[in-house]
């Protein structure tokens, strides 16, 4: 143990070794990893580096948001421009709200680690980390949501209250105690405040213990997450209510929290796995991340990717078997019944690209423990978790397939058309490319690991025993 | 193998193998390598505990059970989703809740269920032939040093069914490789052939 210290601070020139990592209460973590794998040069990106990366898909994000955005605002106010407008914030909603699940899944996954006192995940931890404090540019990206939220959630409609108004709807005045304006905001408020509390709170800590080497932050990130976890699932469960599943408000899913989270979780692992990949591939963290964190990193990725088949055919089948109008809707909608449309193809996508072909393919060991093999299956997994929130968001929101209240349910059940255009490829790449650009700018800024960590010597050694 | 020489003691009995105690797992991992380095096969490693790296100490190859285990639970996928289609739609078509005979969403649990299913026991199932098990007795157990390695005993045991196995060479290779105690091991007698002598 009296080593390590050494190790551990031997690019900053101190000489701390004589101060045992036992001997004091708030002694020097990374206790027993080889100093070698710790040096400067093995920890940190070099300087400068990806700069290229993330300033071109900082940029083009920038530029798709801004395209997107643009068509919100300026159309014109006949009917057409109204639709085109709706069109292109839906679009943006789905890249916001796909984005947001990256950045919560990398939450999930500091919380999970941190309660469960893991020591294999150290090395991962810190880019967890990173994405996890973008929450708040998260919320920045959802003031396009919040400003024009009238034209995406129909429920914000007034004429709706009013008894006598054509579109007065007697369901919408049941639920107004939950689902009315002011609360709505607040709600969001409130999560966006729990979700950047949490991430900033640990992420701190975390940076604290790099300058420090105080081991007891990590008992303290524990107790954090152990409270942490329990706002956050219900944060996040109201969060994919609120935004997701509000948007048809007289549909009803006990199972939609879940959903919302287990897609989020891939997208989140997805994410880690790519920016580790990077890492690796640019001949950093030698040692540190192994086949071996790769190999977990890919069981996670998979177990995710069951995790959601399971759920998302759970909700499937109640309603499939149950065959009640008010829950089929939303299924029908979308393709899922006998009743072929547009949607169909793009439910099978799904089934298929989010499930059954990934699934025997990450049964294979060596797919899983080669950083660049698995993550082209994060990509890809990244990419369906797109098409899985567009899959949510968009026949919900496209005009000619508006929603049921509007007498056109049967038009929206028969439609023959997605109605893609481009606005529906900047609006998701949008956002997504930006977290991933700021999440890559965070990566090359500081240690890829924390440096400090009491259980830096786990993950070190790791192995799976298998 | 038929070739292969068969050891006798005085008394007569086949040699079943040696074994050898080393004091401790380094001492046992070091062995170990020592063994797998000098080409046998028939061999293995016993420890109360787990020790970390005798895999690759003993350069064990990577168990073929997943592909057993992910074949036989594939097939018992296909064998659910086969035998219900067959039977609700093939075999005796019915209209049933007005869900259409071939409606694949019904058939998901239960292909589902017999998919763990047959996952789980051919996983228990071939851990067991793998292992060539259950069997009632091993010659090994014969040894009271032997029986230490569920308390405090680390030993390796090579088997006379070894194609290099010399019981001379095996022990000075054990000596020579740190061990403390050196054994032979006798064949199980032959409990029909004991009575009848009796």
């Amino acid at each position: 143990m009296s080593s390590i210290s050494a190790g551990s601070d031997l690019h900053r020139g101190h000489d701390h070794a004589s101060h045992g990592a036992t001997a004091h209460g708030g002694g020097h973590g990374g206790g027993g990893v080889d100093p070698g794998l710790l040096t400067h040069d093995n920890t940190h990106m070099p300087s400068g580096w990806g700069v290229g990366l993330y300033g071109v898909l900082g940029l083009a994000g920038l530029a798709c948001i801004g395209l997107t955005l643009s068509q919100v605002l300026m159309q014109s106010g006949d009917e057409a421009g109204l639709k085109a407008a709706k069109h292109a914030i839906a679009s943006y909603h789905v890249g916001f709200s796909a984005a947001l699940g990256i950045m919560l899944g990398c939450l999930a996954f500091v919380l999970i680690m941190h309660l469960v006192k893991a020591g294999w995940s150290v090395t991962v931890r810190r880019q967890a980390e990173n994405v996890a404090s973008l929450i708040p540019l998260g919320a920045l990206l959802a003031l396009p949501v919040v400003i024009f939220a009238p034209k995406l959630f129909k429920w914000m409609n007034p004429a709706m209250m009013e008894p006598g108004n054509p579109k007065f709807d007697v369901l919408m005045v049941a639920k107004s105690a939950f689902l009315n304006v002011e609360f709505f905001y607040v709600r969001l408020a409130v999560y966006f405040i729990v979700w950047t509390y949490l991430a900033l709170r640990l992420a701190g800590y975390s940076k604290q213990q790099d300058r420090t080497g105080d081991k007891w932050l990590s008992n303290k990130a524990g107790w954090t997450s152990a409270w942490g976890i329990l706002a956050f699932a219900l944060a996040t469960a109201f969060a994919g209510i609120d935004l997701l599943k509000t948007l048809d408000f007289h549909w009803f899913s006990t199972m939609w929290g879940v959903y919302f989270f287990a897609g989020s979780m891939v997208a989140g692992i997805a994410t880690l796995i790519v920016l580790m990949s990077l890492i690796t591939a640019s001949g950093k963290l030698k040692g540190l991340y192994t086949k071996e964190h790769s190999h977990d990193m890919g069981k996670l990725l998979f177990a995710f990717m069951v995790f959601w088949a399971y759920i998302a055919f759970s909700q499937y089948f109640l309603y499939w078997y149950a065959n009640i109008p008010e829950e089929t809707a939303w299924i029908l909608q979308r393709g899922g019944g006998d009743l072929k449309n547009a949607w169909t193809p793009v439910f099978w996508i799904l089934c298929i690209g989010h499930f059954i072909a990934p699934f025997p393919l990450l049964l294979i060991r060596k797919v899983k423990q080669t950083p660049l093999i698995l993550s082209v299956f994060a990509v890809w997994l990244l990419a369906l978790h797109c098409v899985d929130i567009f899959w949510i968001i968009r026949p919900m929101t496209y005009p000619d397939t508006y929603a049921p209240s509007d007498g056109a349910f049967t038009v929206a059940i028969t439609s023959t058309k997605i109605g893609l255009n481009w606005v529906d490829f900047t609006g998701v790449l949008g956002p997504v490319l930006l977290v991933l650009a700021a999440a890559l700018w965070k990566l090359s800024k500081g240690p890829l690991i924390p440096l400090k960590d009491p259980r830096l010597v786990e993950a070190a050694s790791h192995k799976n025993y298998v | 193998m038929s070739s292969k020489k068969v050891y006798k003691t005085e008394s007569g009995a086949a040699v079943h193998g040696v074994i050898a105690e080393f004091a401790n797992p380094a001492d046992l991992s070091h062995a170990a390598e020592k063994v797998r380095d000098a080409g046998y096969r028939q061999w293995d490693v016993y420890s109360p505990f787990p020790v970390h790296g005798m895999e690759e100490a003993m350069g064990q190859k990577p168990t073929k059970l997943p592909i057993l285990v992910a074949c036989l639970g594939l097939t018992g996928a296909f064998v659910g989703f086969g035998f219900q289609y067959f039977v609700r739609h093939i075999e005796y078509p019915i209209i049933h809740q007005a869900k259409p005979s071939d409606a694949w969403q019904v058939l998901i649990p239960v292909t589902f269920e017999i998919g763990v299913a047959f996952t789980a026991f051919s996983a228990l199932l071939g851990m067991f032939i793998f292992n060539a098990l259950p069997r009632w007795n091993h010659p090994l157990l014969r040894s009271r040093r032997f029986l230490g390695v569920s308390d405090d005993k680390f030993i390796i045991a090579i088997e006379a069914a070894d194609e290099k196995f010399e019981p001379h060479g095996v022990r000075t290779m054990f000596e020579k490789a740190g061990a403390i105690a050196v054994e032979l091991v006798e064949e199980e007698m032959d409990t029909v052939k004991v009575r009848a002598a009796h």
